[in-house]
Protein backbone atom coordinates (compact mmCIF):
# COMPACT_ATOMS: atom_id res chain seq x y z
CA UNK A 1 0.00 0.00 0.00
CA UNK A 2 1.29 3.30 -1.14
CA UNK A 3 -0.53 5.67 0.93
CA UNK A 4 -3.25 4.85 3.88
CA UNK A 5 -5.12 7.64 5.14
CA UNK A 6 -7.38 7.23 8.50
CA UNK A 7 -9.32 9.68 10.21
CA UNK A 8 -8.03 12.97 8.56
CA UNK A 9 -10.07 16.00 9.73
CA UNK A 10 -9.16 19.31 8.71
CA UNK A 11 -11.21 22.37 9.09
CA UNK A 12 -10.30 26.06 7.73
CA UNK A 13 -11.20 28.06 10.71
CA UNK A 14 -14.72 26.13 11.34
CA UNK A 15 -16.48 26.86 7.60
CA UNK A 16 -15.43 24.21 6.07
CA UNK A 17 -13.88 20.79 7.19
CA UNK A 18 -12.59 17.88 5.25
CA UNK A 19 -13.12 14.79 7.23
CA UNK A 20 -11.85 11.69 4.98
CA UNK A 21 -11.90 8.71 7.40
CA UNK A 22 -10.40 6.19 4.95
CA UNK A 23 -8.86 5.83 2.07
CA UNK A 24 -6.06 3.85 -0.11
CA UNK A 25 -3.60 3.93 -2.61
CA UNK A 26 -1.81 0.63 -3.98
CA UNK A 27 1.32 0.55 -6.06
CA UNK A 28 0.86 1.82 -9.77
CA UNK A 29 -2.89 2.91 -9.31
CA UNK A 30 -4.50 5.82 -10.15
CA UNK A 31 -7.16 7.44 -8.11
CA UNK A 32 -8.84 10.35 -8.92
CA UNK A 33 -10.48 12.99 -7.08
CA UNK A 34 -13.81 14.53 -8.20
CA UNK A 35 -15.89 16.62 -7.25
CA UNK A 36 -16.65 20.50 -7.24
CA UNK A 37 -15.01 23.68 -6.82
CA UNK A 38 -14.79 23.66 -3.24
CA UNK A 39 -15.04 20.31 -1.88
CA UNK A 40 -12.08 20.15 -1.10
CA UNK A 41 -9.76 17.99 -3.40
CA UNK A 42 -6.83 20.41 -3.20
CA UNK A 43 -6.91 20.43 0.52
CA UNK A 44 -6.92 16.53 0.79
CA UNK A 45 -3.77 16.65 -2.01
CA UNK A 46 -2.25 19.05 0.95
CA UNK A 47 -2.60 17.44 3.64
CA UNK A 48 -0.98 14.32 1.97
CA UNK A 49 2.00 16.14 0.80
CA UNK A 50 2.18 17.78 4.73
CA UNK A 51 1.77 21.20 2.67
CA UNK A 52 -1.04 22.17 5.81
CA UNK A 53 -1.14 19.96 8.81
CA UNK A 54 -4.48 18.59 9.51
CA UNK A 55 -5.87 18.59 13.13
CA UNK A 56 -6.16 14.54 13.44
CA UNK A 57 -5.58 11.59 11.78
CA UNK A 58 -2.93 9.82 9.96
CA UNK A 59 -1.43 9.71 6.79
CA UNK A 60 1.23 7.16 5.89
CA UNK A 61 3.02 6.86 2.82
CA UNK A 62 4.94 3.55 2.22
CA UNK A 63 4.32 2.65 5.75
CA UNK A 64 5.87 5.97 7.26
CA UNK A 65 3.86 8.60 9.20
CA UNK A 66 4.45 11.55 6.36
CA UNK A 67 4.04 14.44 9.63
CA UNK A 68 7.43 12.98 11.17
CA UNK A 69 9.14 12.84 8.39
CA UNK A 70 11.63 15.80 7.35
CA UNK A 71 10.43 17.67 4.17
CA UNK A 72 13.84 16.22 2.36
CA UNK A 73 12.76 12.66 3.32
CA UNK A 74 9.09 13.33 2.13
CA UNK A 75 10.17 14.90 -1.04
CA UNK A 76 11.71 11.49 -1.77
CA UNK A 77 8.10 9.81 -1.45
CA UNK A 78 6.21 12.28 -2.99
CA UNK A 79 6.31 13.99 -6.37
CA UNK A 80 3.98 17.07 -6.61
CA UNK A 81 2.07 18.64 -9.33
CA UNK A 82 1.13 21.52 -8.44
CA UNK A 83 -1.89 23.82 -9.70
CA UNK A 84 -1.18 27.34 -11.10
CA UNK A 85 2.80 27.57 -10.94
CA UNK A 86 3.92 31.19 -11.17
CA UNK A 87 6.99 31.44 -13.11
CA UNK A 88 9.72 33.93 -12.06
CA UNK A 89 13.20 33.17 -13.97
CA UNK A 90 13.51 31.79 -17.37
CA UNK A 91 15.36 28.25 -15.98
CA UNK A 92 15.92 26.35 -18.75
CA UNK A 93 13.53 23.00 -19.19
CA UNK A 94 16.44 20.95 -18.17
CA UNK A 95 17.48 23.12 -14.98
CA UNK A 96 13.78 22.76 -13.86
CA UNK A 97 13.60 19.07 -14.17
CA UNK A 98 17.06 18.79 -12.24
CA UNK A 99 15.38 20.49 -9.60
CA UNK A 100 13.40 17.12 -8.78
CA UNK A 101 16.31 16.23 -7.29
CA UNK A 102 16.99 18.85 -4.39
CA UNK A 103 15.56 15.61 -1.69
CA UNK A 104 18.53 14.02 -3.25
CA UNK A 105 21.47 16.10 -2.89
CA UNK A 106 23.45 16.54 -0.13
CA UNK A 107 22.00 19.87 0.99
CA UNK A 108 25.50 21.99 0.69
CA UNK A 109 26.16 20.40 -2.37
CA UNK A 110 25.24 20.65 -6.63
CA UNK A 111 23.76 18.00 -9.46
CA UNK A 112 26.25 15.27 -10.48
CA UNK A 113 26.14 13.08 -13.24
CA UNK A 114 24.37 10.27 -12.03
CA UNK A 115 21.10 13.28 -10.75
CA UNK A 116 21.46 14.82 -14.40
CA UNK A 117 20.87 11.16 -15.69
CA UNK A 118 17.86 10.42 -13.94
CA UNK A 119 16.61 14.36 -14.71
CA UNK A 120 17.29 13.22 -18.51
CA UNK A 121 15.36 10.11 -17.86
CA UNK A 122 12.16 11.67 -16.54
CA UNK A 123 12.36 14.34 -19.77
CA UNK A 124 12.65 11.44 -22.10
CA UNK A 125 9.61 9.44 -20.12
CA UNK A 126 7.52 12.82 -21.12
CA UNK A 127 9.32 13.12 -24.24
CA UNK A 128 10.70 16.76 -23.59
CA UNK A 129 14.30 16.00 -24.27
CA UNK A 130 14.63 17.98 -27.42
CA UNK A 131 13.84 21.23 -25.73
CA UNK A 132 16.32 20.67 -22.71
CA UNK A 133 18.08 23.94 -23.66
CA UNK A 134 14.78 25.99 -23.80
CA UNK A 135 13.32 28.01 -21.42
CA UNK A 136 10.86 26.85 -20.05
CA UNK A 137 9.11 30.40 -19.37
CA UNK A 138 8.73 30.72 -23.29
CA UNK A 139 7.07 27.36 -23.19
CA UNK A 140 3.27 26.33 -24.28
CA UNK A 141 0.74 25.51 -21.06
CA UNK A 142 0.96 21.92 -22.09
CA UNK A 143 4.22 22.08 -22.38
CA UNK A 144 5.43 23.58 -19.52
CA UNK A 145 2.95 20.86 -17.52
CA UNK A 146 5.15 18.41 -18.92
CA UNK A 147 8.24 19.63 -17.41
CA UNK A 148 6.90 20.17 -14.25
CA UNK A 149 5.82 16.34 -14.31
CA UNK A 150 8.91 15.32 -15.59
CA UNK A 151 10.30 17.30 -12.42
CA UNK A 152 8.13 15.19 -10.18
CA UNK A 153 9.10 12.07 -11.82
CA UNK A 154 12.94 13.12 -11.65
CA UNK A 155 12.02 13.19 -7.30
CA UNK A 156 11.52 9.35 -8.15
CA UNK A 157 8.63 9.14 -5.67
CA UNK A 158 6.77 6.59 -4.65
CA UNK A 159 3.38 8.70 -4.92
CA UNK A 160 2.63 11.46 -7.62
CA UNK A 161 -0.21 13.91 -5.98
CA UNK A 162 -1.72 15.89 -9.61
CA UNK A 163 -3.57 19.04 -8.71
CA UNK A 164 -6.01 19.50 -11.72
CA UNK A 165 -3.07 18.26 -14.37
CA UNK A 166 -5.08 18.63 -17.38
CA UNK A 167 -6.01 22.46 -16.84
CA UNK A 168 -6.04 25.09 -19.29
CA UNK A 169 -4.61 21.87 -21.42
CA UNK A 170 -6.04 21.26 -24.97
CA UNK A 171 -7.57 18.66 -26.57
CA UNK A 172 -4.37 16.33 -27.62
CA UNK A 173 -2.31 17.68 -24.53
CA UNK A 174 -5.30 16.30 -21.63
CA UNK A 175 -4.59 13.14 -23.67
CA UNK A 176 -0.63 13.27 -23.76
CA UNK A 177 -0.63 14.04 -19.78
CA UNK A 178 -3.29 11.16 -18.97
CA UNK A 179 -0.89 8.78 -20.95
CA UNK A 180 1.54 9.07 -19.07
CA UNK A 181 0.87 9.29 -16.14
CA UNK A 182 -1.15 5.62 -16.96
CA UNK A 183 2.12 4.63 -18.25
CA UNK A 184 4.40 5.65 -15.57
CA UNK A 185 1.78 4.22 -12.78
CA UNK A 186 1.93 0.61 -14.62
CA UNK A 187 5.84 0.84 -15.33
CA UNK A 188 7.15 2.06 -12.12
CA UNK A 189 4.84 1.16 -10.11
CA UNK A 190 4.40 4.61 -8.92
CA UNK A 191 0.72 5.54 -7.21
CA UNK A 192 -1.14 8.59 -7.94
CA UNK A 193 -3.59 10.55 -6.54
CA UNK A 194 -5.06 13.39 -9.01
CA UNK A 195 -7.97 16.09 -9.20
CA UNK A 196 -9.99 16.47 -12.28
CA UNK A 197 -12.93 18.56 -13.63
CA UNK A 198 -14.13 15.84 -16.23
CA UNK A 199 -16.16 13.02 -15.26
CA UNK A 200 -15.17 11.17 -18.51
CA UNK A 201 -11.36 11.71 -18.25
CA UNK A 202 -11.67 9.78 -15.17
CA UNK A 203 -14.14 7.45 -16.41
CA UNK A 204 -10.96 6.70 -19.05
CA UNK A 205 -7.90 6.90 -16.68
CA UNK A 206 -8.72 6.14 -12.90
CA UNK A 207 -8.46 2.69 -11.48
CA UNK A 208 -10.54 4.01 -8.72
CA UNK A 209 -12.57 7.25 -8.17
CA UNK A 210 -13.26 8.92 -4.92
CA UNK A 211 -16.58 11.63 -5.50
CA UNK A 212 -15.98 14.39 -3.00
CA UNK A 213 -19.00 17.15 -1.71
CA UNK A 214 -18.38 19.43 1.49
CA UNK A 215 -15.22 17.86 2.51
CA UNK A 216 -16.18 14.68 2.74
CA UNK A 217 -15.66 11.66 0.51
CA UNK A 218 -19.65 10.33 -0.95
CA UNK A 219 -18.65 7.52 -2.56
CA UNK A 220 -15.73 5.57 -3.18
CA UNK A 221 -15.02 3.08 -5.63
CA UNK A 222 -14.24 1.42 -9.42
CA UNK A 223 -14.86 4.27 -11.61
CA UNK A 224 -18.27 3.06 -13.42
CA UNK A 225 -19.65 2.34 -10.10
CA UNK A 226 -19.12 5.78 -8.86
CA UNK A 227 -19.52 7.48 -11.33
CA UNK A 228 -23.47 7.59 -12.18
CA UNK A 229 -25.72 9.92 -13.59
CA UNK A 230 -27.44 9.98 -10.37
CA UNK A 231 -24.03 10.45 -7.91
CA UNK A 232 -22.55 12.92 -10.91
CA UNK A 233 -25.86 15.01 -10.49
CA UNK A 234 -26.17 15.20 -7.34
CA UNK A 235 -22.78 16.04 -6.04
CA UNK A 236 -22.35 18.68 -9.03
CA UNK A 237 -26.53 20.14 -8.69
CA UNK A 238 -26.71 19.62 -12.47
CA UNK A 239 -28.86 17.83 -14.67
CA UNK A 240 -26.92 15.15 -16.37
CA UNK A 241 -27.70 13.00 -19.76
CA UNK A 242 -25.83 9.76 -20.17
CA UNK A 243 -24.91 8.59 -23.46
CA UNK A 244 -23.30 4.66 -24.45
CA UNK A 245 -23.46 2.35 -21.36
CA UNK A 246 -21.00 0.14 -19.86
CA UNK A 247 -17.20 1.32 -20.59
CA UNK A 248 -18.66 3.49 -23.67
CA UNK A 249 -20.39 5.37 -21.09
CA UNK A 250 -20.01 9.30 -21.46
CA UNK A 251 -21.88 12.11 -18.80
CA UNK A 252 -22.26 15.38 -20.47
CA UNK A 253 -24.59 17.68 -18.53
CA UNK A 254 -27.67 19.24 -19.95
CA UNK A 255 -27.08 22.87 -21.00
CA UNK A 256 -29.04 25.32 -18.48
CA UNK A 257 -28.74 26.25 -15.40
CA UNK A 258 -30.42 24.20 -12.83
CA UNK A 259 -30.33 23.60 -9.17
CA UNK B 1 24.01 16.73 -20.68
CA UNK B 2 26.33 18.46 -18.11
CA UNK B 3 26.91 22.00 -16.90
CA UNK B 4 28.90 23.40 -19.97
CA UNK B 5 31.83 26.32 -19.07
CA UNK B 6 31.50 29.06 -21.94
CA UNK B 7 34.56 31.21 -22.86
CA UNK B 8 31.97 34.27 -21.75
CA UNK B 9 32.17 32.36 -18.35
CA UNK B 10 35.59 32.44 -18.27
CA UNK B 11 36.07 35.98 -19.92
CA UNK B 12 33.79 37.07 -16.95
CA UNK B 13 35.81 34.81 -14.29
CA UNK B 14 39.13 35.84 -14.70
CA UNK B 15 37.73 39.75 -15.08
CA UNK B 16 39.32 40.88 -11.50
CA UNK B 17 42.73 39.44 -12.27
CA UNK B 18 43.66 42.58 -14.63
CA UNK B 19 41.31 45.17 -13.32
CA UNK B 20 43.52 45.03 -10.04
CA UNK B 21 46.71 45.26 -11.55
CA UNK B 22 45.49 47.91 -13.52
CA UNK B 23 43.78 49.49 -10.22
CA UNK B 24 46.95 49.48 -8.33
CA UNK B 25 48.43 51.44 -11.19
CA UNK B 26 46.21 54.32 -11.58
CA UNK B 27 45.53 57.36 -9.15
CA UNK B 28 47.39 61.02 -8.43
CA UNK B 29 50.49 59.44 -8.80
CA UNK B 30 51.01 56.73 -11.42
CA UNK B 31 52.65 53.63 -11.44
CA UNK B 32 53.80 51.80 -14.49
CA UNK B 33 52.03 48.26 -15.38
CA UNK B 34 55.18 46.20 -15.13
CA UNK B 35 56.64 47.95 -11.83
CA UNK B 36 53.25 46.75 -10.44
CA UNK B 37 53.16 43.60 -11.59
CA UNK B 38 57.28 42.95 -10.55
CA UNK B 39 56.25 44.48 -7.02
CA UNK B 40 53.40 42.02 -6.45
CA UNK B 41 55.71 38.76 -7.91
CA UNK B 42 57.95 40.01 -5.60
CA UNK B 43 61.26 40.37 -8.08
CA UNK B 44 64.17 42.85 -6.85
CA UNK B 45 64.22 45.89 -8.51
CA UNK B 46 64.79 49.35 -8.44
CA UNK B 47 62.09 51.59 -7.88
CA UNK B 48 61.57 54.36 -5.09
CA UNK B 49 60.26 53.36 -1.81
CA UNK B 50 57.74 55.42 -1.63
CA UNK B 51 56.14 53.87 -5.04
CA UNK B 52 56.37 50.54 -2.69
CA UNK B 53 54.78 52.52 -0.26
CA UNK B 54 51.55 53.77 -2.21
CA UNK B 55 51.07 50.43 -3.81
CA UNK B 56 50.89 48.37 -0.50
CA UNK B 57 50.44 50.77 2.19
CA UNK B 58 47.55 52.70 0.59
CA UNK B 59 46.30 51.55 -3.31
CA UNK B 60 45.79 47.75 -2.23
CA UNK B 61 43.75 47.69 1.23
CA UNK B 62 41.52 50.74 -1.13
CA UNK B 63 41.51 48.34 -4.26
CA UNK B 64 40.54 45.26 -1.72
CA UNK B 65 38.07 46.68 -0.11
CA UNK B 66 36.40 47.73 -3.32
CA UNK B 67 36.56 44.03 -4.74
CA UNK B 68 34.87 43.01 -1.28
CA UNK B 69 32.54 45.58 -1.16
CA UNK B 70 31.84 44.27 -5.07
CA UNK B 71 31.82 40.82 -3.96
CA UNK B 72 29.17 41.46 -1.20
CA UNK B 73 26.82 43.67 -2.43
CA UNK B 74 26.49 41.84 -5.63
CA UNK B 75 25.91 38.08 -4.34
CA UNK B 76 23.96 39.42 -1.71
CA UNK B 77 21.92 41.21 -4.57
CA UNK B 78 21.55 37.76 -6.72
CA UNK B 79 20.91 36.17 -3.55
CA UNK B 80 17.90 38.24 -2.56
CA UNK B 81 16.39 38.88 -5.57
CA UNK B 82 15.96 34.66 -6.21
CA UNK B 83 14.80 34.66 -2.55
CA UNK B 84 12.22 37.25 -3.43
CA UNK B 85 11.32 36.28 -6.62
CA UNK B 86 11.84 39.84 -7.26
CA UNK B 87 13.79 41.70 -9.69
CA UNK B 88 13.97 44.61 -7.68
CA UNK B 89 15.56 43.41 -4.73
CA UNK B 90 19.00 43.91 -2.82
CA UNK B 91 20.66 43.61 0.53
CA UNK B 92 19.27 47.22 1.54
CA UNK B 93 15.35 45.99 1.14
CA UNK B 94 15.53 44.55 4.93
CA UNK B 95 16.52 47.74 6.16
CA UNK B 96 20.35 46.72 6.43
CA UNK B 97 21.57 50.24 5.03
CA UNK B 98 18.79 52.66 7.15
CA UNK B 99 20.14 50.58 10.07
CA UNK B 100 23.73 50.65 9.29
CA UNK B 101 23.35 54.60 8.40
CA UNK B 102 21.52 55.69 11.91
CA UNK B 103 24.48 53.31 13.75
CA UNK B 104 27.43 55.53 11.62
CA UNK B 105 25.31 59.12 12.45
CA UNK B 106 24.90 58.12 15.95
CA UNK B 107 29.61 57.20 16.29
CA UNK B 108 30.15 60.26 13.56
CA UNK B 109 27.68 62.52 15.20
CA UNK B 110 27.56 61.80 19.11
CA UNK B 111 30.76 59.84 19.86
CA UNK B 112 32.86 61.38 17.31
CA UNK B 113 34.83 58.88 16.45
CA UNK B 114 34.98 56.81 13.02
CA UNK B 115 35.80 53.32 14.74
CA UNK B 116 33.03 54.00 17.21
CA UNK B 117 30.59 55.02 13.78
CA UNK B 118 31.75 51.53 12.12
CA UNK B 119 31.16 48.86 15.21
CA UNK B 120 27.60 51.00 15.65
CA UNK B 121 26.56 51.02 11.50
CA UNK B 122 27.65 47.25 11.42
CA UNK B 123 25.70 45.92 14.84
CA UNK B 124 22.93 48.25 13.60
CA UNK B 125 22.55 46.68 10.41
CA UNK B 126 22.45 43.63 11.98
CA UNK B 127 19.63 44.86 14.40
CA UNK B 128 17.74 46.43 11.48
CA UNK B 129 17.37 43.22 10.08
CA UNK B 130 16.32 41.51 13.08
CA UNK B 131 13.66 43.42 13.92
CA UNK B 132 12.90 43.15 10.22
CA UNK B 133 12.81 39.58 10.52
CA UNK B 134 10.95 39.52 14.01
CA UNK B 135 8.28 41.97 12.54
CA UNK B 136 7.69 39.73 9.57
CA UNK B 137 7.18 35.88 11.39
CA UNK B 138 3.90 34.90 11.98
CA UNK B 139 3.04 30.87 13.01
CA UNK B 140 6.59 29.94 12.13
CA UNK B 141 6.91 31.26 8.60
CA UNK B 142 7.91 34.16 7.38
CA UNK B 143 6.11 35.39 4.12
CA UNK B 144 8.49 36.79 1.57
CA UNK B 145 5.46 39.90 1.14
CA UNK B 146 5.43 40.62 4.88
CA UNK B 147 9.38 40.51 4.82
CA UNK B 148 9.24 43.28 2.14
CA UNK B 149 6.51 45.01 4.02
CA UNK B 150 8.56 45.07 7.49
CA UNK B 151 11.48 46.03 5.13
CA UNK B 152 10.00 49.29 4.79
CA UNK B 153 8.90 49.67 8.26
CA UNK B 154 11.98 49.22 9.66
CA UNK B 155 13.90 51.39 6.76
CA UNK B 156 11.00 54.41 7.80
CA UNK B 157 11.90 53.71 11.30
CA UNK B 158 15.60 54.12 11.25
CA UNK B 159 15.54 57.05 8.70
CA UNK B 160 14.01 58.92 10.73
CA UNK B 161 15.99 58.20 13.50
CA UNK B 162 18.82 59.00 11.10
CA UNK B 163 16.87 62.62 10.60
CA UNK B 164 16.74 63.00 14.60
CA UNK B 165 20.19 62.72 15.06
CA UNK B 166 21.24 64.98 11.97
CA UNK B 167 18.91 67.58 13.21
CA UNK B 168 20.24 67.26 16.70
CA UNK B 169 24.10 67.43 15.76
CA UNK B 170 26.14 70.46 14.93
CA UNK B 171 26.26 71.24 11.33
CA UNK B 172 29.71 70.55 10.69
CA UNK B 173 28.84 66.89 11.89
CA UNK B 174 26.08 66.92 9.89
CA UNK B 175 28.20 67.41 6.61
CA UNK B 176 30.32 64.27 7.80
CA UNK B 177 27.52 62.43 7.97
CA UNK B 178 25.92 63.05 4.71
CA UNK B 179 29.38 62.46 3.10
CA UNK B 180 29.79 59.56 4.74
CA UNK B 181 26.74 58.21 3.16
CA UNK B 182 27.76 58.58 0.01
CA UNK B 183 29.98 56.02 0.56
CA UNK B 184 33.41 56.47 -0.48
CA UNK B 185 36.88 53.98 -0.47
CA UNK B 186 39.13 56.92 0.21
CA UNK B 187 39.82 56.15 3.74
CA UNK B 188 40.17 52.37 3.53
CA UNK B 189 42.96 51.13 5.05
CA UNK B 190 44.36 47.31 5.88
CA UNK B 191 42.42 47.33 9.26
CA UNK B 192 39.42 47.70 7.52
CA UNK B 193 39.59 45.18 4.71
CA UNK B 194 40.75 42.56 7.90
CA UNK B 195 36.93 43.79 9.74
CA UNK B 196 35.47 42.49 6.96
CA UNK B 197 36.90 39.72 5.84
CA UNK B 198 35.50 37.14 8.07
CA UNK B 199 31.81 38.45 7.78
CA UNK B 200 32.05 39.08 4.12
CA UNK B 201 34.13 35.40 4.01
CA UNK B 202 31.65 33.88 5.63
CA UNK B 203 28.85 34.91 4.10
CA UNK B 204 30.57 33.59 0.64
CA UNK B 205 30.80 30.74 1.01
CA UNK B 206 27.53 30.30 2.50
CA UNK B 207 25.75 31.77 -0.25
CA UNK B 208 28.04 29.63 -2.60
CA UNK B 209 27.69 26.00 -1.12
CA UNK B 210 23.94 26.66 -0.85
CA UNK B 211 23.52 28.50 -4.92
CA UNK B 212 21.94 25.46 -6.28
CA UNK B 213 19.37 25.30 -3.80
CA UNK B 214 18.67 28.72 -4.02
CA UNK B 215 17.41 27.82 -7.11
CA UNK B 216 14.42 25.93 -5.83
CA UNK B 217 13.60 28.97 -3.44
CA UNK B 218 12.68 30.85 -6.27
CA UNK B 219 9.84 28.78 -7.34
CA UNK B 220 8.02 29.78 -4.57
CA UNK B 221 7.04 28.38 -1.13
CA UNK B 222 4.86 25.67 -1.80
CA UNK B 223 6.89 24.31 -4.86
CA UNK B 224 10.27 24.61 -3.01
CA UNK B 225 8.39 22.47 -0.19
CA UNK B 226 7.20 19.98 -1.97
CA UNK B 227 10.69 19.15 -3.97
CA UNK B 228 12.25 18.72 -0.50
CA UNK B 229 13.53 22.08 0.91
CA UNK B 230 13.26 23.15 4.43
CA UNK B 231 12.52 26.49 3.23
CA UNK B 232 12.03 28.17 6.68
CA UNK B 233 15.52 27.67 7.03
CA UNK B 234 17.08 28.35 3.92
CA UNK B 235 15.61 31.58 3.47
CA UNK B 236 16.69 32.41 6.92
CA UNK B 237 20.33 31.16 5.90
CA UNK B 238 20.09 33.46 2.67
CA UNK B 239 18.37 36.23 4.65
CA UNK B 240 21.85 35.94 7.37
CA UNK B 241 24.68 35.90 5.01
CA UNK B 242 23.54 38.59 3.01
CA UNK B 243 22.91 40.68 5.56
CA UNK B 244 26.35 39.80 7.41
CA UNK B 245 28.01 40.59 3.83
CA UNK B 246 26.14 44.06 3.51
CA UNK B 247 26.58 45.05 7.03
CA UNK B 248 30.49 44.77 7.26
CA UNK B 249 30.48 46.39 3.69
CA UNK B 250 28.33 49.79 4.59
CA UNK B 251 30.03 50.19 8.18
CA UNK B 252 32.97 50.24 6.32
CA UNK B 253 32.74 52.32 3.06
CA UNK B 254 29.06 53.74 3.63
CA UNK B 255 25.99 53.24 1.31
CA UNK B 256 27.03 52.09 -2.47
CA UNK B 257 23.91 51.84 -4.42
CA UNK B 258 22.95 50.28 -7.57
CA UNK B 259 25.75 46.99 -7.51
CA UNK B 260 23.53 44.31 -6.19
CA UNK B 261 21.08 45.29 -8.74
CA UNK B 262 23.09 45.41 -11.86
CA UNK B 263 25.72 43.19 -11.38
CA UNK B 264 23.51 40.08 -11.08
CA UNK B 265 21.41 41.19 -13.61
CA UNK B 266 24.03 41.66 -15.75
CA UNK B 267 25.42 38.20 -15.37
CA UNK B 268 21.56 36.76 -16.30
CA UNK B 269 21.24 38.51 -19.20
CA UNK B 270 25.25 37.85 -20.66
CA UNK B 271 25.02 34.33 -19.75
CA UNK B 272 21.50 34.00 -20.55
CA UNK B 273 20.73 32.07 -17.19
CA UNK B 274 19.30 32.76 -14.18
CA UNK B 275 20.65 29.35 -12.48
CA UNK B 276 22.67 30.41 -9.22
CA UNK B 277 25.33 27.96 -9.50
CA UNK B 278 26.56 30.47 -12.46
CA UNK B 279 25.57 33.73 -11.15
CA UNK B 280 26.59 33.41 -7.63
CA UNK B 281 30.00 32.96 -8.55
CA UNK B 282 30.11 35.46 -11.92
CA UNK B 283 28.25 37.76 -9.86
CA UNK B 284 31.19 38.02 -7.38
CA UNK B 285 33.81 38.24 -10.01
CA UNK B 286 31.68 41.00 -12.06
CA UNK B 287 31.16 43.14 -8.80
CA UNK B 288 34.39 42.60 -7.65
CA UNK B 289 35.68 44.05 -11.31
CA UNK B 290 32.71 46.91 -11.28
CA UNK B 291 33.69 48.43 -8.10
CA UNK B 292 37.10 48.40 -8.31
CA UNK B 293 37.30 49.81 -12.22
CA UNK B 294 34.40 52.71 -10.36
CA UNK B 295 36.63 53.24 -7.64
CA UNK B 296 39.29 53.87 -10.32
CA UNK B 297 37.13 56.82 -11.34
CA UNK B 298 36.62 58.07 -8.18
CA UNK B 299 39.82 59.13 -7.20
CA UNK B 300 41.14 59.56 -10.66
CA UNK B 301 38.62 61.18 -13.17
CA UNK B 302 38.56 64.46 -11.53
CA UNK B 303 41.21 66.63 -9.60
CA UNK B 304 39.70 65.67 -6.27
CA UNK B 305 37.88 62.25 -4.77
CA UNK B 306 34.35 61.79 -5.66
CA UNK B 307 31.88 59.70 -3.32
CA UNK B 308 31.83 56.08 -5.48
CA UNK B 309 28.13 55.52 -4.23
CA UNK B 310 27.78 58.77 -6.59
CA UNK B 311 28.94 57.04 -9.55
CA UNK B 312 27.53 53.30 -9.14
CA UNK B 313 24.20 55.18 -8.98
CA UNK B 314 25.30 57.89 -12.05
CA UNK B 315 26.00 54.79 -13.64
CA UNK B 316 23.96 51.91 -12.61
CA UNK B 317 20.38 53.63 -12.68
CA UNK B 318 20.60 54.69 -16.70
CA UNK B 319 21.94 50.85 -17.28
CA UNK B 320 19.84 49.29 -15.41
CA UNK B 321 16.71 51.10 -17.49
CA UNK B 322 18.69 49.87 -20.75
CA UNK B 323 18.88 46.53 -19.69
CA UNK B 324 14.83 46.62 -18.79
CA UNK B 325 14.25 48.35 -21.99
CA UNK B 326 16.63 46.06 -24.20
CA UNK B 327 14.57 44.11 -26.51
CA UNK B 328 14.47 40.32 -26.96
CA UNK B 329 16.14 39.43 -23.66
CA UNK B 330 14.26 38.60 -20.86
CA UNK B 331 15.55 37.84 -17.37
CA UNK B 332 12.10 38.16 -15.85
CA UNK B 333 8.89 36.68 -16.75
Amino acid sequence: MVLRIRGLRFSYGGAFTLEVDHLRVREGEILVLLGPNGSGKTTLLKCINALIRPESGKVEIAGRDIFSLRRRDLARLVGYLPQGHVPSFPFRVEDMVLLGRVAHVDPLSAPDRSDYEIAWSAMRAVGIEDFADRPYTELSGGERQLVLLARALAQEPRLLLLDEPTNHLDFRNQALVMGIVRKVAREKGIGAVMTLHDPNMALRVADRVALMSRGRLMREGRPQDVITPQTVSEVYGVEVERVGDGNGMYIFPALGVST
Amino acid sequence: MRMRVRPLSIALALLPLPVFIVSLCIGSYPIPPATVIQMLLGIPGDWPRVEWAIVFRLRMPRVIMAALGGIALSVSGASLQSTFRNPLVDSYILGVSAGAAFGAALGLGILSSMAAAQVLAFCMGLLAFTLTYAAARTRGETPVVSLVLAGIIITALFSAALSTVKFFVDPHKTAEIVYWLMGSFSCAGWDDVAWCMLPVGTGFVLLYLLRWRMNALSMGDEEAKALGVDVHRLRFLVLVASTLMASAIVSTVGIIGWVGLIVPHSVRMALRTPDNRIVIPLSACVGAAYLMIADDFARAATGYELPVGILTTLSGAPFFLYLLRRKGVRVWS
